[in-house]
């Protein structure tokens, strides 16, 4: 047996997945999407069932992917019953979806969630009555303490078991005419959706929905424009217009029958945005939030990189003593060991925090309001606010940055954002900029590469949006109420995104580990040296930077460690000069993302946006490195 | 007027829709809908968003989207009884 849970982004849908799922709970894309969803094995009543945590979409129109591929699962025989979460704050807007769920007839169950807060506003909703209304089972929850959850999955249980009849909602006299006549052309072709669930759909102008009916029933395109204009003549607007405003309509019906408004109890919640979305005090406490947020997660990172890293030292050298003699299994075993390490060592311990720390902003409801403050400043890069996460989350590491991508809204944008913010320095080449630079040149000139980044991102982003045409709407986005997070539903995110990097990018990091080894071993780095030549040479470096330079694609964050053996010292300034410094750490933090960074680019966008972004970022370093060191001449550095 | 011509606390109805498709059906999904009313909340300077209060729930909207909306004043509550 499958359940889903269906609901609008910020009901908690995903808080009561996290109750019931384990740790085994795993994540998956819908074919050919990236569309994602969560499932887990659920024990309920003996048997083990299925539970789908469908990604959390307002609507079933199939104006974005998610849509249109939650609308077709559900309407498959893939779901036994549906488990809509909706939000006892917003009842009509969620009712609004209810009503499109019922319309698809599959059995249900509705779950109002959230009736604490409902409460502290002073709301209290009648469950019978709208269980009379609707004719599914209405069940009372507070995921976020798990109350009620054992009760609502008894009950989806039941209602896959003995499937009761649905009714749709019923329109207006002329919408529903409409609906009649469509229907009755659609008997006997086969229709994804049930068949007045199609033609409502028809009706409302589902483009992709209307190709494939007009497939296996040619004459119907006509009469489903003709529907479409009738409807609109009589009205005076679009029929989608009208059928939209009648559910909705509906809807708020409903909630005038069930809900009656208390008194409202003020909080703090409600004077908080005076303060975190004004022009200034915002800004001053944006400012504030993020580097709090950052301190802390170099502070843990910090605290346990060291011990850790010194653990598999130990471990290796170790290695080293007993398997001398066998030379080639040697190399291989320590780069094995190494490629373990940079993802456990130097990775984990800044990623896991961060992951953390994101997961709860992201429930406490700051991101939306980031998106807010920083709106004006990213059209300037012409993208919108939501656009600032893959920022942040590129300080940290560019592969969560380009998987956090998938919140917008278009290729373009998805494109843009994924390109910019793999130039964002992450914690690797951090590592270069702070033992190379600020380590031998002084702090001011790691922090004029930072400066420099942000104004060669800001220009790459003009430029790249200028080449692309097509324009984004812009920012469309629900804020929602702050909430205090459930500590389960963070470590639950936290984990699922570090089990991702453990499976697309570590596999990733351990190969380029390997080819390391066995470059080095069989002597090959000299002529790699020798390849990557004229690069150095152009931007002043000794060739022996060339290894380190072209082994950065591997493993970013072991650049300086490879610059040292290269070199032969880690006493970089015996070997370099200041400039020669600068010029390097430049183009380490620009050019081409990292192995791991290339591999979620192609599997998120493709072969040809991840060559694309990966020549974007070498020529943007190549250009800023040959600036930075004719600008270092002129000034006698 | 446009949405953007408004101030802040006014009371306004929904006359139209974005233009482009997909940000129709964006705003269409988060309860903007020709007729609906709408508080404008706040306004982010240097042509920053909007913030919307709309059957209880806030929305953030962009300004080109927010430039494109027809709206119309509502009275505001309490003035319509006289």
């Amino acid at each position: 047996m499958r359940i889903a849970l269906v609901g609008q982004p910020n009901c908690g849908k995903s808080t009561l997945f996290n109750q019931v799922a384990g740790y085994k709970a795993h994540t998956g894309n819908f074919p050919g999407t990236t569309v994602v969803y969560t499932e887990s094995k659920v024990r309920l009543q003996g048997d083990v069932v299925d539970v789908v945590d469908l990604p959390g979409t307002y609507t079933l129109a199939g104006t974005n992917p998610a849509e249109r591929v939650t609308l077709r699962y559900l309407a498959s025989t893939d779901v036994d019953v549906i488990i809509n979460v909706l939000d006892a704050t917003h009842l009509s807007q969620g009712l609004d979806m209810t009503l499109e769920l019922l319309e698809l007839q599959r059995p249900m169950v509705l779950a109002v969630n959230l009736l604490d807060e409902a409460d502290r506003l002073g709301l209290r909703i009648d469950g019978s009555r709208l269980q009379r209304e609707l004719g599914v089972p209405v069940l009372p929850l507070v995921a976020s303490k798990g109350r009620g959850v054992r009760t609502l999955f008894n009950a989806a249980f039941q209602a896959a078991r003995n499937p009761q009849p649905i009714t749709r909602p019923r329109y207006g006299r002329d919408v529903e005419d409409a609906l009649a006549g469509l229907a009755d052309a659609l008997r006997g072709t086969p229709t994804p959706l049930h068949p007045e669930a199609t033609a409502l759909k028809l009706l409302e102008g589902d483009n992709e929905l209307a190709a494939e009916t007009a497939r296996a029933a040619p004459a119907l395109a006509p009469l489903a424009a003709r529907a479409q204009r009738d409807l609109a003549e009589r009205r005076g607007q679009p029929a989608r217009w009208v059928v939209w405003g009648e559910r909705h309509g509906l809807a708020g019906n409903l909630e005038h029958l069930v809900v009656t408004q208390g008194e409202r109890r003020s909080s703090w919640r409600d004077r908080l945005d005076d303060v975190l979305l004004h022009p200034v005090a915002g800004s001053l406490a944006l400012a504030l939030i993020l580097i709090a947020f950052f301190q802390a997660v170099y502070a843990t990172g910090n605290a346990i990189e060291p011990p850790l890293l010194a653990l598999f030292q130990t471990w290796t050298s170790r290695l080293h003593a007993s398997l001398a003699g066998k030379a080639l299994l040697d190399s291989l075993v320590i780069g094995l060991l190494q490629g373990v390490a940079g993802g456990a060592a130097i990775v984990m311990p800044y990623l896991i925090p961060f992951l953390l720390g994101l997961g709860f902003l992201e429930d406490v409801g700051y991101l939306p309001r980031l998106a807010f403050l920083m709106d004006a400043l990213m059209h300037r890069l012409g993208l919108h606010g939501k656009s600032v996460v893959p920022f942040i989350l590129g300080y940290g590491c560019s592969v969560p940055a380009v998987m956090s991508t998938r919140i917008l809204e278009n290729r373009r944008d998805r494109f843009l954002a994924a390109a910019l913010s793999t130039l964002i320095p992450c914690s690797a080449r951090l590592v270069v900029v702070f033992g190379l630079v600020a380590a031998y040149v002084g702090p001011w000139a790691a922090a004029a590469i930072y400066v420099l980044n942000l104004f060669m991102i800001a220009l790459t982003g003009r430029v790249l949006s200028g080449m692309m045409r097509e324009e984004s709407p812009g920012l469309i986005i629900e804020i929602p109420p702050y909430r205090l997070p459930a500590a389960r539903s963070v470590l639950a995110k936290a984990w699922y995104r570090v089990r991702e990097f453990m499976v697309e990018a570590w596999p990733a990091l351990i190969i380029g580990s390997l080819v390391l080894a066995l470059l080095t071993f069989f002597g090959l780095t000299r002529w790699l040296d020798l390849l990557v030549r004229p690069l150095t040479w152009v931007l002043g470096l000794p060739a022996a930077t060339g290894v380190p330079l072209a082994f950065g694609i591997l493993r970013k964050e072991l650049s300086l460690v490879m610059l040292g053996q290269a070199l032969g010292t880690l006493e970089f300034d015996l070997a370099l000069t200041q400039a020669q410094m600068i010029t390097f750490a430049v183009f380490v933090v620009f050019y081409i993302p990292c192995l791991a960074t290339l591999v979620v680019l192609r599997r998120e966008l493709g072969w040809r946006a991840m060559g694309s972004v990966a020549a974007v970022a070498t020529v943007v370093a190549l250009v800023v490195a040959l600036a930075v060191r004719g600008g270092l001449l002129l000034v006698g550095i | 007027m446009r949405l953007t011509d408004a101030r802040p606390g006014e009371l306004l109805a929904l006359r139209s829709m974005p233009a482009d498709a997909g940000a129709e059906g964006q705003v269409r999904s988060l309860g903007l809908l020709p007729g609906v009313a709408l508080r404008l909340v706040r306004r982010a300077p240097f042509r920053g968003p909007l913030l919307l209060e709309v059957e209880g729930r806030v929305i953030a909207l962009g300004w080109k989207i927010a430039s494109g909306l027809e709206v119309s004043p509502l009275p505001a509550p309490g003035m319509e009884a006289g």
